[in-house]
């Protein structure tokens, strides 16, 4: 099984699941034994170059940490002040604690969930998914694509204006003000640039035949098959059994307005 | 029976490996003789049928396709073209308009190029070369449509009118410069008095040479000076009065809402005195021909008067060098010799030209020098009538331009005809 062959739209309206589900859960267990199980799969099951996904997956960890402390820090005063717990030498109230942690796991499980989606999902198999399975309009959806294409190339032409205003002597400002203007006299030769693309690309469709209608057919047909049912039913079975066990261990707790 | 296929000494290499896929390959297979080519995968069999189907290698002329694929298919073929070379054979009608918009003439291609050829030349339209030669003789109609057609009538060798080969100091000097994986151990000296083009396939990095030329990239390796001073010692804004870059799209560079105010950017920026900068203003618009457009948006001009006013915005402050990147770029007759009638005038008056383009025809007019680009390394530097007769021009994807081509026609039928009279 590998992840990137199975079929987007499933994968994504799998993913949208397993995060509503999360988030009505409030006890700091389930999230983090789950958000293990989602890396360990994504590093199993994913080809992608494990360095990026560890440094994505970093920056997520680091947020849901600061997460973690502001929530202790501000926390509401505690209903049972007696029950502590002691941390690198510093006592925290048990609540206060275990709703914190509730939280950054709750975050930790979201991004393991979007990181898996980024990693092993190709952008344009992704929308031609949402096409075919999701009844996504083809004329929205091949705007979205052809814009998708031209955002490097937006890039690669910002540079240039740059550097063709740069040797007609136009020093770049510091101030706001400056920079606003700056902006504006970028963004001119941009859009121009931007307009005359589109209107190619735009004709270029056209003449191809695109007429926005749904009944197309396809270069490549995206279809949804016995395997790729196995991935919702093996996330959602494993976030079940994380439940149950909860249930049953009886550390398990609702969301019901907490924080 | 006729042969259908025939190879000789076939042997194929793909870019990226070192192995060949087809070995010293001769065969012929006869007209209806069905052939099976057999053998293990990975023997190149497939390779070896796209080489027959004219799939490989790739340089192979597009019309050429378009006239093979028009044998077997029925098939329309309607095309915009400004350079008619080599169409002529395929394409049958045309349809000429004039520059308001109406039908200026149409019906059979030749017919309409012997009987109008002179009122499609004074719409600015480029005429085949053999035609305009002919018209430039002063010779009636019928008029030779190719090379081979012009050298079966009497005609004399075209002169070149080129530059004299000068060269003055030293300007820019490039040491063992290295950028990227594109630029490599380039070496190459600038100086006064220099037409340089510079030609070479899409990537060979003629762009990038140009960029670190003029300063806007810095060189990961290997020093660039900048008359006898390193580049990095140079003030930004000295070194921009002196080197002008004129980028591929002229709307790159536009920086203010007005011609006018766009030419008078860099002397306002100086502190130059009003009265002064309009009588610049005033000299290189009529210089490059945008009289009376000095209130215009830069944007409403056409793209040629586009082109001339962002060389107009570099050479105001009378840069000593201006690079240009792709200048004729997608400009017709008229306004690609305006430029160069432009950057003529620049030239005499002692600024160094560094140009980068694909029309060798401009290269035979005006360069005193020719750089060729190839992956980034310097593959011929020197005189462009000696790149013409260079053995690897083929591999750099040169055609000699038609003057020289038909100067190579006429010398070979003078040696075929040797005079029987004597």
């Amino acid at each position: 099984m590998s992840l990137h062959t199975l079929n987007p739209a499933m994968k994504a309206c799998t993913i949208i699941g397993l995060v509503f589900v999360l988030a009505f859960l409030f006890d700091p267990v389930t999230p983090f034994v789950f958000t293990g199980f989602t890396i360990a799969l994504t590093l199993i099951f994913g080809r992608f170059r494990k360095r990026v996904y560890l440094l994505y997956l970093s920056a997520f960890t680091l947020f849901a940490f600061g997460m973690l402390w502001t929530t202790i820090a501000f926390a509401d005063e505690p209903a049972r002040p007696g029950e502590t717990i002691r941390l690198a030498g510093f006592l925290f109230p048990k609540e206060d604690l275990l709703m914190a942690l509730a939280l950054s796991f709750r975050v930790m499980a979201f991004a393991a969930l979007s990181l898996l989606f980024v990693f092993t999902t190709n952008m344009v198999h992704f929308i031609l998914s949402l096409i075919q399975q999701l009844k996504l309009p083809p004329k929205l959806a091949y705007g979205l694509m052809a814009g998708y294409r031209f955002l490097p190339m937006m890039k690669e032409e910002f540079d240039q204006i740059r550097a063709a205003h740069r040797i007609r002597g136009v020093t770049e400002s510091k101030s706001v003000k400056g920079r606003f203007k700056q902006l504006k006299r970028y963004s001119i030769p941009l859009l121009a640039g931007a307009v005359r693309k589109a209107e190619r690309t735009a004709a270029a469709m056209e003449s191809k035949g695109f007429t926005g209608e749904r009944s197309r057919t396809f270069y490549r047909p995206m279809k949804i098959s016995t395997k790729d049912w196995g991935f919702p039913l093996l996330m959602f079975t494993v976030l079940g059994a994380l439940i149950v066990l909860s249930i049953q261990l009886d550390y398990f707790q609702w969301y019901n307005g907490q924080f | 029976m006729k042969t259908a296929v025939q190879l000789e000494n076939l042997t194929l290499t793909y870019e990226e490996n070192e192995k060949t896929v087809l070995t010293d390959i001769t065969l012929s297979i006869q007209n209806e003789q069905d052939t099976l080519i057999l053998g293990p995968s990975g023997s190149g069999k497939s390779s070896l049928v796209q080489c027959i189907n004219g799939l490989y290698p790739e340089d192979l002329d597009f019309i050429t396709t378009l006239t093979s694929i028009k044998k077997t298919r029925s098939l329309t073929l309607i095309v915009i073209e400004h350079r008619l070379e080599g169409w002529l054979e395929l394409l049958k009608h045309v349809v000429v308009l004039h520059s308001d918009g109406g039908i200026l003439t149409q019906g059979p291609l030749k017919e309409v190029l012997n009987n109008q050829a002179r009122a499609i030349h004074n719409q600015g339209i480029r005429l085949p070369y053999a035609v305009q030669y002919s018209i430039d003789e002063g010779s009636p109609p019928p008029y030779p449509f190719t090379l081979e057609e012009l050298t079966q009538r009497d005609i004399e060798v075209p002169s070149g009118v080129r530059h004299p080969n000068r060269r003055g100091k030293p300007l820019l000097e490039l040491s063992d410069v290295q950028w990227k994986a594109i630029l490599q151990d380039l070496t190459l000296s600038l100086y006064e008095e220099e037409w340089i083009a510079v030609v070479g396939a899409n990537g060979s990095g003629k762009s990038s040479l140009s960029k670190i030329m003029a300063g806007i990239t810095k060189p990961d390796r290997g020093t660039v000076t900048w008359k006898g001073t390193s580049m990095k010692k140079w003030k930004a804004d000295d070194l921009r009065s002196q080197v002008g870059y004129v980028f591929q799209n002229p709307e790159h560079q536009f920086v203010t809402d007005e011609v006018f105010e766009e030419i008078a950017f860099s002397l306002r920026q100086r502190g130059t005195p009003e009265l002064e900068i309009c009588r610049q203003v005033e000299h290189l618009l009529s210089l490059c021909r945008l009289d009376g457009l000095d209130k215009h948006h830069p944007y409403q001009l056409s793209q040629g008067q586009k082109r001339r006013l962002s060389v107009a915005t570099m050479i105001v402050e009378n840069q000593s060098l201006l690079l240009l990147d792709e200048p004729t770029f997608g400009q017709d007759a008229v306004s690609t010799q305006q430029l160069m009638a432009l950057l003529e005038k620049r030239f005499q008056q002692g600024t160094t030209l560094f140009m980068i383009t694909h029309d060798m025809e401009l290269v035979h007019h005006y360069a005193t020098r020719v750089i060729v680009l190839e992956q980034g390394r310097i593959a011929y530097d020197g005189l462009p009538e000696h790149l013409w007769k260079h053995n690897r021009l083929s591999d750099w994807h040169i055609e000699p331009p038609l003057p020289v081509q038909l100067d190579r026609l006429l010398i070979e039928r003078s040696c075929l005809h040797v005079p029987s009279y004597s």
